[in-house]
């Protein structure tokens, strides 16, 4: 499928007030694989947000966005949020259809895909267009393994989902946004399945997936009160905990705290691994991550084959020291 | 009840992968091979379903290389762990790396199957797609609840409760039967096969299906294996000095404090 | 009620596998337990497989098994700390099939293909089960074994341990005493990649028909009983070296140490220069010999391979081969004991009978005297390999001395450092331990 001054659409992913970082990363990526491309947007939102949001948009240098508005996106449901996309792309036709790979934006996309029969790659780090003019996206394999460079075959238009974190935003020249086109849209109602209840975690702030600094232990950590050092550490940088498989297993973290091949996949500026060895399990989920710092007191630990930084020392040491430095320096 | 479960073979998480020449496919000779691990926990969720309803059947389903022996043996080990049968898809001629037809050949095989529920897992650790299982259900026109933790059936087996991770937190959710459910880790742990499931899935048959070809909708253009991390540092200096060190390294050196 | 087979073989090696084979090809119902997660993944071997055992039961083996390379040229290596002296052979005739029965594998890749063959043979093969015990009835006599899984048990006429070196389930069974250090021989190995055509180009091999195998003495071993060795596989290389555990022990020596400093080695070096490394791994190897031989039978159980001490501790390093013979035998006692219907030790002493007919005891009994003798005299890895090099260093070296004069001072230094008697006595012994005995 070829690019070239077609029209691509990209899925704008709020947090009901602002426009997610995610977003400009899409505008990017597309930006750079083809630049004479026109971009529009798609945006959902419940009445209430769009006027704060649509000034967010002005700022994306999008041609064109499609609102859908809808008192029915104030909940998440795949089929729902599918089909208001569905709608949009019928209108707009656009050769592309750009996701961040998010929990709910991949799901929203998958459903679309199934929906539209459009087909759709998932989860790719990078797009690019060969010289044949042939849009290709860049999907990690065999646990980042391998990296697979995939075009669609035989369609009019596609589906892609950007995994977060790993496209560096250039500032866009502003050229501030001109239309906003309302797309009527009558809500799906999925009787088939519902949700009856979310039980929010109130220890978790941000995301794995989507946060910048992420501190993550191991089994050296020891036990689950011994991840107070990593909590102390994160809330002084900002950051979040994560964890191994081996300290999830152990109970001392939650599910969702794992990162690796059987946990999330990150993507995070700094990941600080305490007390963990580096199986492959576990580096195929934070090896893209911008900077990584090791503390271990095995200096053979595996690691530090993949660190940028490393301490070899014990982590109880280490990691209130290391708060304390950073604050300094955070607090200038 | 009738549970339908989607298991693939992969390569072992250890193994290393090599690309052949021309960098069109990996190399597959040495290449050792398990049950994608996420769909292990289909399995043994199907498992625990048939254990607690009467008159229950789990039959595996997998698309996969027929002339490989470790396809049937990747069924034998789901069959040990106790499925009562298991259905292998013959993939040659199918170009497997497009979802969409993976897909599409697994419901040309099991459409007018009888069943409850669909397992599977919620990603293969091979093509890392996660898309089979939605596409799937698109396909059978049923609802499909992705990365599950948690699933149980209503009593009447008209309704089944699940939970799973969601961005704001953990979402419960009620779906009508028959659905398709795809397995995140934390749902279960999988059993290791007894003695007795190992002998006596040794001698079950393994029913061997077709699927016609359709067009795929994407294509793998090359395979390349990604630069290498180049070699860190590891900050030298006695504590807490080699702290202080790496501190002022993040602000100076990588900027990212 | 557990299940009961005819034949449990316990250990999925050469010796289980080729035993398996053959019950199974004779329509016994056999099962094997491997306790690793396939047969091969546990099994360290330097890498020369003597064919003979295995063309006996699959004759075009050279066809269908995964073989890496044919052994067409040797090595024999004494190395001083930074020197090396060799020989070396080259006979044009083993550069052709059969090619000296000699083959270099990949133990991984060799034993799944292997265990494939049994299966396809009608042999069940279970990976992932260790055996733990026997099962007795109330005559104390075995009629099973106990697996660890979950209804694990299993009844069968007639057990074979192919259990390999430390086999735990000899020394259940009664048939073998405590394990000596001094009958052991500690084996740590690497596997290196390395292309096809640098492999030729290093080991000057003319074709990827064509394979190298190095034997190294003296100081890669720390000059302790041992030796090392390098063999060319297709891809890779095969670098390890193994070491009596007793002396290991009391010297301290590490043996990956020792490994790491071979591949170090002057002469080594350019060998495995940005070899990436593949697989590391160590292994026991029984070295006892002859003497130090545990029973092979008793009622309803046989035991072969390693786990009878099958292996010649000669510079021929054997013990695929006869643990490969040892598992035929072992299957053809198993049978004629079912045709009686009598799986007793009476019955089953047919096994005892096959091994004395066949290589395996007689290569043991020849080299019999070995195993002691090196024990008992380690300065013959001491002073011979140090003194030869030193002194065909000397020989060759070039500088203002003449050659009379040299050679002179090659005599003086030797008599300086062994004495006629000891060098008799050394030759003496060692050709009764070796060649004439
Ligand atoms: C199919 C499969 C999927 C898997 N998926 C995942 C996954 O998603 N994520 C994952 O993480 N793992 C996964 N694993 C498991 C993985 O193989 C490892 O077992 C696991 O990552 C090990 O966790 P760890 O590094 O915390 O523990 P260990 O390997 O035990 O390492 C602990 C480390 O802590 C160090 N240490 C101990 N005390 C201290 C101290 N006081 N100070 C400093 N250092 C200390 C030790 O030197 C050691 O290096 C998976 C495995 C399989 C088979
Ligand atoms: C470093 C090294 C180099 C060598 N080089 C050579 C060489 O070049 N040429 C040569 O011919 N020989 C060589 N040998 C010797 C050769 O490896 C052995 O003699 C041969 O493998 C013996 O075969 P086996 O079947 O008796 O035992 P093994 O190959 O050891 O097989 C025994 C099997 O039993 C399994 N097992 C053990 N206990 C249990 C249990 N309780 N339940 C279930 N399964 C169990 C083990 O996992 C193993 O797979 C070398 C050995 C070493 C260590
Ligand atoms: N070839 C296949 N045969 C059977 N099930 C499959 C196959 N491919 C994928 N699946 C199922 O779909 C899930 C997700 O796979 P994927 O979309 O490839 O990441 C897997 O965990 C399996 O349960």
């Amino acid at each position: 499928m070829k690019l070239d001054s077609k029209t691509i659409l990209i899925y704008v992913e709020h947090s009901g007030s602002k426009v997610k970082k995610n977003t400009s990363e899409l505008i990017t990526a597309v930006k750079k694989a083809a630049p004479s491309a026109e971009l529009t947007g798609v945006l959902l939102c419940v009445p209430a947000e769009r006027a704060k949001l649509c000034s967010d948009i002005e700022k994306l240098n999008l041609k064109k966005v499609y609102v859908v508005e809808n008192e029915s996106f104030s909940i998440f449901s795949k089929e729902n949020f599918a089909s208001a996309v569905k709608a949009v792309i019928e209108k707009a036709a656009p050769a592309l259809t750009v996701f961040s790979h998010t929990t709910n934006s991949s799901e929203t996309a998958k459903v679309l895909a199934s929906r539209t029969q459009l087909a759709i790659i998932c989860d790719a780090i990078n797009f690019a267009v060969y010289e044949d003019g042939e849009f290709v996206a860049v999907h990690p394999m065999y646990a980042g393994k391998i990296r697979a460079h995939i075009k669609f075959e035989n369609q009019p238009g596609g589906i892609v989902t950007l995994r977060p974190n790993v496209v560096e935003v250039c500032e866009t020249a502003s050229g501030a946004c001109s239309s906003f086109e309302t797309v009527p849209f009558t809500p799906v109602s999925n009787d088939a399945v519902k949700i009856i209840n979310v039980i929010a975690d109130a220890s978790k702030k941000i995301d794995l997936s989507e946060a910048d600094i992420i501190v993550a232990g191991g089994r050296g950590v020891g036990s689950k009160e011994n991840f107070k050092v990593l909590e102390d550490l994160a809330a002084a940088i900002n950051g979040v905990v994560g964890a191994s498989r081996a300290a999830v297993d152990a109970g001392w973290r939650e599910h969702h705290d794992q990162v690796g091949q059987t946990g999330k996949i990150v993507n995070p500026k700094i990941y600080i691994a305490c007390g963990i060895s580096g199986a492959i399990q576990h580096t195929v989920g934070m090896q893209t991550a911008k900077c990584i710092i090791a503390i271990n007191k095995d200096p053979e630990a595996n690691i530090f084959k993949i660190a940028d930084y490393g301490i070899v020392g014990d982590l109880f040491q280490v990691v209130p020291e290391l708060a304390s430095e950073l604050k300094k320096l955070i607090n200038g | 009840m009738n549970i339908l479960v989607l298991v693939k073979q992969t390569p072992d998480t250890e193994s290393k992968i090599k690309l052949n020449s021309d960098n069109t496919a990996i190399e597959t000779g040495d290449l050792k091979y398990i049950i994608n691990p996420y769909d292990e926990y289909a399995i043994e969720e199907a498992i625990k379903l048939s254990e607690k309803f009467a008159d229950s059947k789990v039959t595996l389903i997998c698309l996969g290389n027929a002339a490989l022996k470790e396809t049937t043996e990747t069924l034998r080990k789901g069959l040990a762990m106790g499925a009562s049968d298991a259905i292998l898809i013959d993939a040659a001629g199918l170009n497997t790396a497009c979802p969409y037809l993976t897909a599409n050949a697994i419901y040309q095989n099991i459409s007018s199957l009888k069943y409850d529920i669909i397992l599977s897992g919620m990603k293969a650790v091979d093509d890392d797609y996660s898309c089979v299982p939605t596409l799937l259900a698109g396909m059978l026109n049923i609802p499909a609840v992705t990365a599950i933790v948690k699933l149980t059936v209503s009593p009447d087996q008209k309704t089944a409760e699940c939970e799973r991770e969601g961005e704001s937190g953990r979402e419960v959710l009620i779906s009508s039967l028959p659905a398709l459910f795809s397995a995140q880790k934390g749902l279960n742990e999988p059993r290791y096969p007894s003695l007795k499931g190992i002998m006596a899935a040794k001698k079950k048959e393994i029913a061997n299906k077709k699927a016609e070809a359709v067009s795929p909708k994407i294509k793998i253009v090359k395979l390349s294996t990604p630069p290498p991390r180049p070699a860190g540092k590891i900050v030298k200096g006695d504590f807490p000095n080699n702290v202080k060190e790496l501190a002022s390294l993040l602000r100076s050196e990588a900027k990212v404090i | 009620m557990a299940e009961k087979v005819d034949v449990v073989v316990v250990g999925g090696g050469p010796a289980g596998i080729a035993c398996a084979y053959t019950l199974a090809k004779a329509g016994v119902e056999t099962i094997v337990f491997e306790r690793g997660e396939y047969p091969g993944a546990k099994n360290v071997m330097g890498g020369i497989l003597f064919t003979n055992a295995l063309a006996k039961i699959i004759p075009d083996f050279r066809e269908k098994a995964p073989v890496e390379r044919p052994v067409t040229k040797r090595k024999f290596l004494a190395l001083s700390e930074k020197d090396a002296l060799g020989v070396e052979t080259g006979f044009s005739e083993f550069t052709r099939p059969p090619h000296n029965n000699n083959f270099t594998v990949l133990r991984a890749r060799f034993d799944q293909w292997f265990a494939s063959q049994a299966e396809d043979a009608g042999a069940m093969i279970l990976s992932e089960t260790v055996v733990d015990d026997f099962i007795y009835d109330d005559n104390k006599k075995i009629i099973g074994v106990k697996t660890r899984r979950d209804d694990g048990d299993i009844l069968c006429n007639c057990v074979v341990l192919a259990d390999g070196v430390n086999s735990l389930l000899a020394k259940k069974a009664g048939l073998r005493s405590d394990f000596k250090p001094k009958n052991f021989v500690l084996g740590v190995k690497m596997v290196l990649g390395l292309p096809r055509e640098k492999i030729c180009e290093r080991f000057a091999l003319e074709s990827n028909n064509d394979g190298a195998a190095y034997e190294f003495f003296g100081s890669v071993t720390n000059n302790i009983l041992g030796s090392g060795f390098i063999y060319t596989n297709l891809e890779s290389i095969s670098i390890g070296l193994g070491v009596a555990v007793d002396s290991a022990c009391k010297l301290g020596l590490r043996p990956y140490e020792l490994l790491d400093k071979f591949m170090e080695h002057p002469y080594v070096r350019p060998l495995v220069k940005d070899a990436e490394p593949i697989e590391y791994s160590a292994h026991l190897i029984p070295e006892g010999g002859y003497r130090e031989m545990p029973h092979v039978f008793m009622d309803n159980v046989l035991v072969c391979g390693d786990a009878a001490s099958f292996v010649n501790t000669s510079v021929y390093h054997e013990g695929s081969n006869l643990a490969m013979e040892s598992g035929i035998l072992a299957a053809k006692a198993v049978m004629q004991a079912r045709g009686r219907g009598d799986y007793s030790a009476k019955s089953l002493m047919k096994y005892a009978e096959y091994l004395e007919e066949s290589i395996v005891i007689k290569d043991l009994k020849k080299y019999e005297r070995l195993p002691e003798f090196l024990h008992s005299s380690p300065h013959l890895f001491n002073n011979y390999l140090d003194l030869a090099i030193e002194l065909a260093k000397d020989y060759f070296t070039v500088d203002e001395l003449s050659k009379g004069e040299r050679q002179k001072l090659m005599f003086k230094k030797a008599w300086s450092r062994v004495s006629l008697i000891q060098l008799m006595s050394d030759a003496y012994k060692s050709f009764r331990s070796f060649i004439w005995n």
